[in-house]
């Protein structure tokens, strides 16, 4: 099995508050891992680190290593603009900008210079296809994005991920601000994503992370308690705080 | 600037209230009303003092290019001329310069110049336009006619005078426009791998449109209605500057600056009068028409918002 990401004794702090703690964990290539745990632990911190987000946030500091294909993207050399390109994000809240259906998915291809306007017009039915979407939009492209409902909000900002070939996604609780139905949508969608790319996704929701995920990680206060195949610690967790977790959730 | 809201009064059906709530209800009615009845009142005094302006003057020789009121010529084109060119000259200074000040305040400077910055910057709104009026004759002017016009007293130092003037309220709005705009924008572009200033560009500045719009006409509202600096650093000259770079380095003079001059002198009710409130009767119908762009064009962006929902 091969790792598409390696954390080797990654600690991260706001300040001086500690925030991740002696982390060490791998992310399988095309594979859904799933981050669980109680809120406050660290699993949307833990997630902006891989794309080094946090970097926006003044007064943050990463000790450690986050290897992606062996290479550390803490390395002073990284250029972090291009690792974002091959590390997308998806956002718990749907954020598509205030303009059209169309120029929300060609927006990365357009500051990427990625594309002329014949081939952009592929890449955005390219992308809304897979994000399963154009079937729902293909009409109204120049809609303000604002338009659609949240579940089709949330697609179409994995279109928009997805529309500069990252390597990697990252979702950050994607479903929170969804129905159940739009909820199921969205992770049929990931297992067809995770054919072609490596998913990482951080989820509050127990059912959400036994169903849908390859792989789980289980968070406490800035820690992995545990971690490992999806099945075994759903059924049979090493830890007690894990048991004690998951088995709280769902009684 | 000139619109005011008026809340509806008291509902018949409203369940049984105290009178401390009526009354408070009463007063701020009363204050809403107030401002339009104060609007009213000084349109109508314009009206009044200024229409024979438009009656008696051959419009001809009223956007003629003469202004002697002493041959009892009221040409206003130079006066027309000198507002246009000052003004113009200023938004053109203030608010590209007011803009990036914003965006390097807002999203790039740290937050410890900010801290030191912001402050500043409310200051310098505070300088009564006067003090900076005998700064840009004593400190501005000489500088002016050293860059080779005729004089230092010209219409561009006025100009820049204005925009100093005006950076300070373009600033501030712009810069609350830019912090309006909600954090996750930023995020999903940086998150593409988008570099800061194609997210600036493509992203923030667009959204926060609604905004910047307020600010430039809030700018340009200082602008055409200052009068005190204008009149000590313009030249006070009413003439129409020939078309050309000399258009923004001669002397000329502004409507409000001649209102200002010539008030002092007037006879009361002589036709020089009545053309002085005249010319105050266009400044309000242009401060209206400035009012009511930036209304349509922010209108046009806030309805947008108000159908699609969202963030
Ligand atoms: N920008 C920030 N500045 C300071 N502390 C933060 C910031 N963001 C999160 N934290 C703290 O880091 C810890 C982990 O937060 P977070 O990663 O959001 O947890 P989770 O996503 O698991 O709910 C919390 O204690 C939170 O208060
Ligand atoms: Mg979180």
């Amino acid at each position: 099995m091969q790792n598409k990401i390696e954390v080797n004794e990654f600690n991260f702090y706001y300040g001086s508050f500690q925030a991740l703690i002696e982390l060490n964990i791998p992310i399988r290539a095309r594979q859904i891992t799933a981050l669980i745990g109680p809120s406050g632990c660290g699993k949307s911190t833990f997630l902006r680190c891989l794309n080094r987000m946090n970097d926006t946030i003044a007064g943050t500091r990463a000790e450690g290593q986050v290897l992606l294909d062996g290479e550390n993207i803490y390395a002073p050399a990284v250029d972090v603009v291009s690792l974002r390109q091959r590390i997308g994000m998806v956002f718990q809240r749907p954020n598509p900008f205030p303009q059209s259906i169309f120029d929300n998915v060609a927006y990365g291809p357009r500051v990427l210079g990625m594309a002329r306007q014949k081939s952009l017009d592929q890449i955005v039915q390219k992308s809304l296809e897979d994000a399963s979407l154009w079937d729902e939009v293909r009409h109204r492209l120049k809609d303000p994005a604002q338009e659609l409902n949240p579940g089709q909000q949330q697609r179409l900002c994995i279109a928009r991920t997805i529309a500069v070939q990252p390597e990697v996604i990252l979702m950050d609780e994607p479903c929170s601000a969804l129905d159940p139905v739009a909820t199921l949508r969205v992770e049929d969608l990931m297992q067809e994503l995770a054919e072609n790319y490596t998913i990482v996704i951080v989820t509050h929701n127990m059912q959400q992370a036994a169903r849908a995920s390859d792989w789980t990680g289980f968070f406490w206060l800035g820690r992995l308690v545990e971690f490992g195949a999806t099945k075994t610690i759903f059924s049979t967790p090493k830890q007690e705080l894990t048991e004690a977790y998951i088995t709280g959730r769902r009684g | 600037m000139t619109t005011a809201q008026t809340p509806a009064p008291a509902a018949a059906d409203a369940p049984s209230r105290r009178p401390s709530e009526i009354a408070i209800e009463a007063l701020i009615w009363l204050a809403g009303a107030s401002t339009i009845v104060i609007v009213a009142l000084i349109f109508y005094f314009l009206l009044r003092e200024g229409i024979n302006t438009f009656l008696d003057i051959p419009l001809r020789q009223l956007f003629g290019r003469r202004w002697y009121p002493i041959e009892d010529q009221f040409g206003l084109l130079p006066l027309l001329a000198g507002t246009v060119i000052v003004t113009l000259g200023a938004v053109i200074i203030a608010v590209p310069l007011g803009v990036i000040a914003a965006i390097y305040l807002g999203e790039i400077a740290p937050p410890w110049l900010r801290e030191i910055l912001k402050p500043l910057i409310e200051i310098l709104a505070g300088i009564p336009s006067i003090v900076l009026g005998f700064l840009g004759w004593v400190a501005l002017a000489p500088v002016v006619q050293r860059l080779g016009a005729p004089t230092g007293l010209t219409g561009f130092t006025g100009s820049l005078l204005l925009a100093y003037m005006a950076l300070p309220t373009i600033i501030s709005i712009a810069e609350d426009a830019l912090y309006a705009v909600p954090k996750e924008y930023r995020d999903g572009s940086l998150a593409i791998g988008a570099t800061q200033w194609q997210t600036i560009w493509r992203v923030v500045l667009p959204a926060a449109r609604s905004g910047l719009v307020i600010a430039v006409m809030l700018g340009i509202g200082r602008v055409i209605g200052e009068t005190m600096a204008v009149l000590m650093v313009t030249g006070n000259a009413a003439n129409v500057p020939s078309l050309g770079l000399a258009t923004f380095f001669s002397p000329v003079r502004t409507m409000t600056a001649t209102i200002a001059a010539e008030m002092g002198e007037v006879a009361q009710g002589s036709l020089h009068y009545n053309v002085l409130f005249g010319i105050g009767l266009i400044l309000f119908v242009i401060t209206f028409l400035v009012n009511w762009l930036a209304t349509r064009l922010v209108g046009v962006n806030s309805m947008r918002r108000k159908r699609g929902g969202g963030l």
